[in-house]
Order: structure tokens, then sequence, then C-alpha cells
């Protein structure tokens, strides 16, 4: 049992996720960044992967649970508790049960400090080791990551991109979190550095049965690691579902165009999955209308309801019916299945 | 077009990138992919003679249709810059003054490079037909417009100048997948309807896989390996390039 749920004398409710936002909203002045998104995240070992492009709102998200970000409305409830509400000594709890990895290994730590003392000053920030003990822990830490402990003298311009990475990861787990907020953590990255980094993901998942929120524009990762996913576009979730359904068969004209945009070795590049001329959405209806092939008047000006179609699957769309047939038509059409055939 | 032999781009007594030979002919696009610190960008800049200008001492030859241009006078570097090799970088709307108008930075860029100038608003309607801009669009600035819309304006004018070279160095990086497929797009097509000869410098494989006609794979200032694309994605001869094609994320393929 956490620390968060045994100071605010909440505990979560049977089966219910550990992380669940409702209705939430948020605003950049006078522009909403995000529109009314449900998300749940259970316990670990879980993955919650979000989905989108910039602009998307999924960095905003990640920041509204974490209380960086005002909220406009909507609730988030972390173990049960209204993250809200809390003050003094349960929001520093909260704050020790959630940590979040950047995309940016770089900017994430101190420059002035050595990998060692990054990691160790997450301990001392939250009171979890003596000053004696804080070195060794540390190294541990590194070792868990994959990292030689050794590199915990080094300063960060002294590491790869691959390893500073591992330190915001060993720096994150420091504190024995429940959930992980991920944010891009492999964009920066060369491939091969990525792939590892991936694994080590994995692993620290089975490992230490962690729950984490997967932000990525990449489909490849979030089906790696997450069991959910949730697609967004300009604020809204406009499709959620199991990550092996939403991918497979994707409800949504924009979750099937970004599935096509994917570039895969050995598949040839499709067709032309968007309308590329991207006008500007009238801010009343669907956001995605300006490029959808499928855009009826209807959809420029009434957002469609996220309903569920199905298998835990849910999208928000005018023509459902029409947006299956037209990935049945794209995925026929493609000479080569779907799926790559070489495995 | 362009016939590379035994490059070589030092800084100080440090070798960055070293090239024993890479051609690309008209219609031909040749994927360079690297990672990180590969050398792939610095053989693009000694291409265009920029690498000289960093500092770096370039060594061996690239010819442009027979004429030798390491070596030439940076006068005779800029008639070719632009005009006959154009560039187009990882992100569009840095490359472009953002004190210009599009329309602005357009008309001059192809007066720079001599279009007279009752051609050249016919060649911009042309050309952003072409990448599917819509005109109005040339009245606003660079930050008012997205990144895809950028890089297809970039795009635009490389096809208004009529480039006989385009060397791309991460064309698609910056951008969301969508629009990364609606320019890769664009590029195909600037071969395949200009033949124009393009150099595609990229760390991701797969977009180099769905463009290039040719890979050749850099890593830490050498070339491991070059080939026909399929036949260096199906089958990679050196271990580094099998981790690279390893390491590309797949969907539908259990990790």
């Amino acid at each position: 049992m956490s620390e968060a749920a045994a100071a605010g004398g909440a505990a979560r409710p049977e089966g219910g996720a550990l992380l669940e936002v409702r209705d939430l909203s948020v605003d950049y002045g006078p522009n909403r960044a995000v529109h009314h998104v449900d998300l749940d995240v259970p316990a670990g070992p879980y993955g919650v992967g979000l989905i989108g492009e910039s602009g998307s709102g999924k960095t905003t998200i990640a920041r509204a649970v974490l209380r960086l970000q005002p909220v406009a409305g909507g609730t988030v409830r972390f173990d049960g508790q209204d993250v809200g509400a809390l003050r003094g000594a349960a929001l520093r709890a909260y704050r020790r049960s959630l940590q979040i990895v950047f995309q940016d290994g770089d900017a994430a730590l101190d420059p002035r400090l050595r990998a060692g003392a990054s990691v160790g000053e997450a301990l001392r920030a939250h009171g979890l080791a003596s000053r004696a003990e804080r070195p060794a822990r540390a190294r541990a830490l590194l070792e868990q990551v994959g990292l030689d402990p050794d590199l915990a003298d080094r300063f960060p311009h002294q590491l790869s991109g691959g390893q500073r990475q591992r330190v915001v990861i060993a720096r994150a787990l420091a504190v024995d979190p429940l959930l992980v907020v991920l944010d891009e953590p492999t964009s920066a990255l060369d491939v091969t550095v990525q792939a590892r980094i991936l694994e080590l993901i994995r692993r620290l998942r089975d490992e230490r049965g962690l729950a984490y929120l997967l932000i990525s524009h990449n489909l490849a990762v979030v089906e790696r690691l997450c069991e959910d996913a949730i697609v967004l576009y300009a604020g809204r979730v406009v499709e959620r579902g199991p990550t092996h359904r939403v991918l497979a068969a994707p409800a949504h004209p924009y979750t099937q165009a970004l599935r096509l945009s994917v570039p895969e070795l050995g598949r040839p590049a499709p067709a032309r999955t968007t309308v590329p001329t991207a006008g500007v959405s009238s801010g009343r209806g669907c956001p995605f209308a300006p490029r959808c092939p499928l855009a009826l008047d209807r959809c420029r000006v009434e957002m469609p309801p996220l309903v569920e179609i199905g298998g835990g699957q849910a999208v928000a769309c005018h023509r459902p019916d029409d947006a299956a047939a037209l990935w049945r038509t794209r995925t026929a059409a493609d000479a080569s299945p779907a799926v790559p055939a070489h495995r | 077009m362009i016939a590379i032999r035994d490059l070589e781009v030092r800084f100080g007594g440090r070798r960055v990138a070293s090239v024993a030979e890479l051609d690309v002919a008209r219609g031909e696009i040749v994927g360079l992919v690297g990672e990180s610190g590969s050398g792939k960008s610095m053989t693009a800049l000694a291409i265009l003679g920029l690498a000289q200008i960093a500092g770096a001492r370039v060594t061996g030859s690239v010819q442009l249709e027979g004429m030798e241009l390491v070596g030439l006078s940076e006068r005779r570097l800029r008639a070719v810059r632009g005009r006959r090799i154009a560039m187009i970088m990882q992100s569009p709307r840095a490359s472009l003054n953002p004190t210009l108008r599009l329309r602005t930075t357009f008309e001059r860029t192809l007066r720079l490079h001599g279009v007279p100038k009752r051609e050249i608003a016919e060649r911009a309607a042309a050309a952003l037909r072409e990448v599917l801009l819509d005109p109005p669009l040339l009245n606003r600035y660079p930050h008012e417009v997205s990144g895809g819309q950028a890089q297809r304006f970039v795009i635009a004018l490389v096809l208004a100048l009529r480039a006989d070279v385009v060397i791309a160095d991460e064309p698609t990086s910056a951008l969301d997948v969508t629009v990364q497929a609606e320019v890769v797009d664009l590029l195909r097509r600037l071969r395949d309807d200009h033949g124009a000869a393009q150099l595609f410098i990229s760390h991701d494989l797969a977009v180099i896989g769905q463009l290039a006609d040719r890979i050749v794979v850099m890593r830490g200032g050498e070339v491991v390996e070059s080939g026909p694309a399929h036949a260096v994605l199906a089958a990679p001869s050196v271990p580094y390039t099998q981790e690279l094609v390893a390491a590309v994320p797949r969907i539908g393929v259990p990790a």
C-alpha cells in the first residue's frame, strides 16, 4: 500500500484503476488544449500508451496528471484519492509514487551533478536513505538499469544519450514509484540504443510490477510495451482499446492514417491516407475532419462522442461502419499483408 | 550526376568522414543511413563545399557531371548551390528567414539563382500546385505555417529552381508520421517526375527503405556497407547493418 493512500486514508475502490482521469480539460489562455479526456491506468505490471502527434495534448495530459499544469475541468484520482485536493505531505507522497521520464535525458539531468549524485539526490529529497547509504544505493540502482556502477562518477556530458536516459530511469525508480509517466523516452535516441531502452523498460516492468503511462507517437513502441492504447488528436480521444485491436483494426480514420504512415521494412509505402492540404478546423466538429477522406458536413459541425464498438474498443466517429470498410479496402489494396511477412 | 571518390573530411587531425566511392545517378535516390556521429551529414556538407567553411579539411574528389567541386572557389560554388544542387534540411522552419514572408523568400531565392523575373510567378504557382499548398500560404511568415507545410514549401522551392541534385538531410525526422508520409511521397515524385538525383540522409532505415534505390551505411565516419536497397535490407552483410535492420520497430511482429 502506498503512502499516498495511507496518508489520505481513502483506499482505491476494489477493481478501480491506479490512475483515473475523468473528463479532464486543460486550457492555455483562451485555447483549449485537452477536451474532456477519460483515461485509466490499472495497477502494474501494466502499460497504457498515449498516442498522438505534436500538439495532440499528450504531454499536457501528463503534466496535468503530475499537477504541473492547472486544469480547467475534470478530476485526476490516484490510488483512490483526488489529486487536485492533495496538500503538504500527501502531495509529496503522491509525487514520490508517480515519477516521470522525459524525452530529453540531457535536459533532465543537472549538468553539475555526477550520475550517482543525481540518483542520490532523489533518495535525499524523499528522505529514503541516509547520507552514508546513498552512494551504495545509487550504484545499485545504476546497475539495475544496466549501467556499469562506476559510471556513477561521471558527469552527464561524459555519458552517451542512451546512458543518460538510463540514469534518468534509475533516478525515477530510486523512490519506488507505483506509476511512471514515460514521455517519448526513446525518441531522442539512435535506433539501436532505442531498442535497448525499450527492452529495459519491459524488464523493469516485469521485475518491479510497474505501471506506466507511455507517451509516444510511435505505434510500434506502444505495441511492444502497452496493453491499452489511447489515440489523441487535437486534444481529444478519438479512439481507445486493447493495443492489439487498435493496431490490427484501427477504427478511426486518423488511427488508420497513422497506422499506414508508419514506414515498415519490406512493405511499400501506401497510397496517401490523409488529405494533405490541412484546412483549419471549424472548432466545433471533429478536429480531424479537414484531413479526413470520409468527412461529411455533419463532421465539421458536430463532435462525435466516443462509442464502444466491441472488444473494449471505442471510437469517436460519425461514420464508424464506413471507416471500417475503408480500412478493409486500404489493407486489401496493399499488395503485401498488413502484417509484414518477415517474422 | 554526382561522383564521389576518396572523399575525406578532417577536423584538426581527426577524420570525421571517409567515403571511397559513392555515385548518384539522374533519377536515382541513394539513401545514406547512419546514427549520430556516423559522418553522414558531414559527407553532405562536404559535397556542397560547406564543411570547408566550417573549418574542415576536405580531400578527394566530388564531381558534378564532370565538374570538380573540391577546391572550387567559393564564388563558383555559390553558383552550384541551390541552382544545381539543392539542400533540404531537417528543420524547415529554421532554414527559412523568419523575418520574411514565404513569398519574399521564394522570389529572392529564384532571382538570386538567375531566374528571370517574369518567370517567377508562373514557376511559383506550378510548384505550389505540385506540393499541394494553397497559394495564399505564401503571404505567411515561417512561424505561421506547420512543420509539414514549411517542408512542402522548401520542396516547392527546389522544384522551382529545377535543381539536378537534391541533398535531403533528415527531411522527415522532425515531422509527425502522417506528415512524414506526405513528404516521402513528394520526394519520390521529385525523382519519378523530374528525374532529380537525390542523396537522402537519415537515421531511419524504414523511411530510407521506402525511398532509396541504393543504400549506403555509415558508421564512425566510414562506409560499412552499400548496395541495392532491397539487398541491403533483406540480407544485410555486416553485423552493424543487421543490428540496424533488427532495431527498426515493427508492428505486428512480437519482440
